[in-house]
């Protein structure tokens, strides 16, 4: 940083990078005639090249304006020069409004004798510098100027750093929660297989047990009924985890057929009738029409759809209304899926085809939506849950390169689930087997 | 009415013995089981099976090989053989409970006495047609 050489009278200092090429864009706020008139002057005499261009605003309202309108049009000023006593505004106020106003523009203050200390804590605050009115020329000026230009460079520069260094930081942590979360889940995968040999076989063993007694109640007497129906269940409890277990270290060998997201719904539906009738719970069904078939693995797909209704309808204890829909649409990024891993595939503006299943239940409180997907996290009693459902879901629709999006509603309360799927058009969909439309009702109260 | 009879090979004998205490107990079955896969091919040419409950996962020769086996088998190659898997999960089944691959019927463990007698009929009844 020192003077360069050729140059020594404008005793300013100036630095190649902070040269401008075209002339620096000065706004300068002042009411006062006389002080602009002066303020003119010494600029004309600052060594400033090329000669810099100057715009006046004479209230802080109108600073707004010009602020604006420049930078819809030819982009920020470089550098305000603001008096801090104008007709709408007054004191350290008028500098932090500014401030606002132009969050990456240098400012200098204009001080008159009676607000150098003002001035001062103004500089504290962010301002690049203050310049006395009485004691000012060019060669100040212009110095002045040179150095508030390049200091805002630097400090936009460092802010543009550290804004990086922030979002690096950021996707750092999210890798790392990817990393392992795939490490957990992989991890799982190898234990399912495992888990599942030796835990099968004991189950065998039981249920041909229970199997047994069951012809036999009216020997046994008593509670036999009961306790053999316990031991069903608990049976059938066990077998569900392994089976959920299991579709996580086998879910990468997808058997993919085109099928009809419409059909999917359907079958899925008729699959958990009972639980929804026995729950009160009602279907009502917008099932979009002539919608391109997708490439999946139907029976994969259905137990997704089946995990989404069932956590549904559990959120709705005394039943209610269950929204499904299918349509197409262009995909856009949501902010609950940021464990999702492939993104490379589904791109914002793509269209999809989206699975849709909407509740009102009370939605799901926002310190746990992170955790949603972990395996085995869940917040329903032993037996209810067993935290696999949407950590499967998940895993089966990401490979099948689609995202399953859960989505808190307002008004009335409720989750979103969206499977997002992009569609197969190898088929048209007049081509491809279709449920007749006459068996898909729209609405349908079960 | 003469009973059908079934091999049953399965490394496992708590559960082969209770499996085929509950066949046997329907009245419809003759059951016969055999605990070493080694041995499978020698029990079924003396037992001559209607069909036979194969367990895949086995020490020595798992159910695939014994399958393998049976195929090669002049005496055996045409009986119809169920596969029993601890290894197939939910999203591999479909709605009946068992799943057709690579040539075979296979079902899930642990399996209901039901659904192993649903499944056993329609296989002896596809063999009889
Ligand atoms: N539709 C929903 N409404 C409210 N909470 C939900 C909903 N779906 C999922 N959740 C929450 O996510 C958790 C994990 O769901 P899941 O993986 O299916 O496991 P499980 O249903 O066995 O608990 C649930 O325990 C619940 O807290
Ligand atoms: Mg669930």
């Amino acid at each position: 940083m020192k003077p360069p050489n050729d140059n020594p009278s404008s005793g300013s200092f100036s630095l190649e990078s902070s040269r401008p090429k075209v002339p620096t864009r000065i706004l300068c706020v002042e009411d006062n005639d006389g002080d602009f008139r002066l303020f003119q002057l010494h600029l004309g005499d600052s060594p400033l090249k090329p000669r810099p261009s100057l715009q006046r605003a004479r209230t802080l309202s109108e600073a707004a304006e010009l602020i604006s309108s420049a930078s819809d049009q030819s982009g920020p000023f470089d550098l305000i020069v603001l008096d801090l006593s104008l007709p709408d505004s007054a004191g350290p106020a008028t500098y932090f409004r500014l401030r606002n106003l132009a969050p990456e523009t240098a400012i200098v203050i204009l001080s008159g004798t009676t607000d150098h200390e003002l001035s001062l804590e103004m500089v504290q605050h962010g301002a690049q510098d203050y310049l006395p009115k009485d004691t000012l020329s060019g060669d100040l000026l212009g110095r002045s100027l040179l150095y508030a230009l390049e200091r805002q460079r630097v400090r936009m520069g460092m802010k543009k750093l550290n804004d990086q260094l922030q979002r690096t930081t950021c996707e750092l942590q999210t890798t790392q929660m990817h990393l392992i979360q795939a490490e957990k889940l992989e991890s799982l995968g190898r234990l399912a297989a495992g888990v599942a040999h030796e835990v099968k076989n004991p189950l065998g063993v039981l249920q041909m047990g229970v199997d047994y007694f069951s012809n036999k109640t009216a020997t046994l007497g008593g509670n036999a009924e009961l306790i053999l129906a316990n031991m069903q269940e608990a049976i059938t409890r066990a077998d569900t985890i392994i089976h959920d277990m299991l579709d996580f270290s086998r879910s990468d060998q997808l058997k993919m057929n085109l099928c009809n997201v419409n059909e999917l719904m359907g079958s899925s539906l008729r699959m958990v009738h009972h639980e929804l009738l026995k729950n009160k719970i009602t279907i009502i069904k917008t099932l979009a029409t002539n919608l391109p078939n997708v490439r999946v693995d139907g029976a994969k797909l259905e137990q997704v759809l089946i995990n989404i209704i069932m956590n549904a309808a559990q959120a709705m204890p005394s039943g209610g209304p269950l929204l499904v829909s299918t349509f197409s649409a262009e995909f856009s990024e949501s902010s609950h899926d940021e464990g999702s891993r492939d993104l490379e595939r589904l791109r914002s503006g793509d269209e999809v085809i989206v699975l849709e299943v909407r509740d009102h239940g009370s939605g799901i409180p926002e310190e746990i939506l992170p955790r949603i997907f972990e395996p085995f996290f869940t917040t329903k009693p032993t037996g209810e849950g067993t935290g696999l459902g949407l950590a499967v879901a998940r895993r089966i629709v990401e490979l099948h390169r689609g995202r399953l999006q859960m989505t808190n509603m307002t008004s009335p309360t409720g989750v979103r689930a969206r499977i997002v799927l992009q569609p197969d058009f190898s088929l048209s969909p007049q081509a491809a087997p279709s449920i007749p439309q006459a068996e898909v009702p729209t609405v349908q109260f079960i | 009415m003469n009973k059908k009879r079934i091999l049953i090979v399965d490394d496992d004998i708590p559960l082969t013995q209770s499996v085929k205490i509950n066949l046997e107990e329907t009245g419809d079955y003759n059951v016969l089981v055999e605990n070493r896969s080694a041995n499978a091919v020698a029990t079924a040419r003396a037992f001559r099976p209607d069909l036979v409950l194969l367990d895949y996962i086995m020490p020595g020769l798992d159910g695939g090989d014994v399958c393998t086996r049976f195929r090669d088998d002049p005496f055996l190659r045409d009986v119809p053989v169920i596969m029993i898997t601890a290894l197939l999960s939910n999203g591999e089944m479909g709605a009946n409970g068992s799943v057709f691959r690579n040539g075979h019927i296979m079902v899930a463990k642990p399996i209901k006495l039901q659904k192993l007698k649903s499944c056993i009929e329609e296989q002896l009844a596809g063999v009889a047609t």
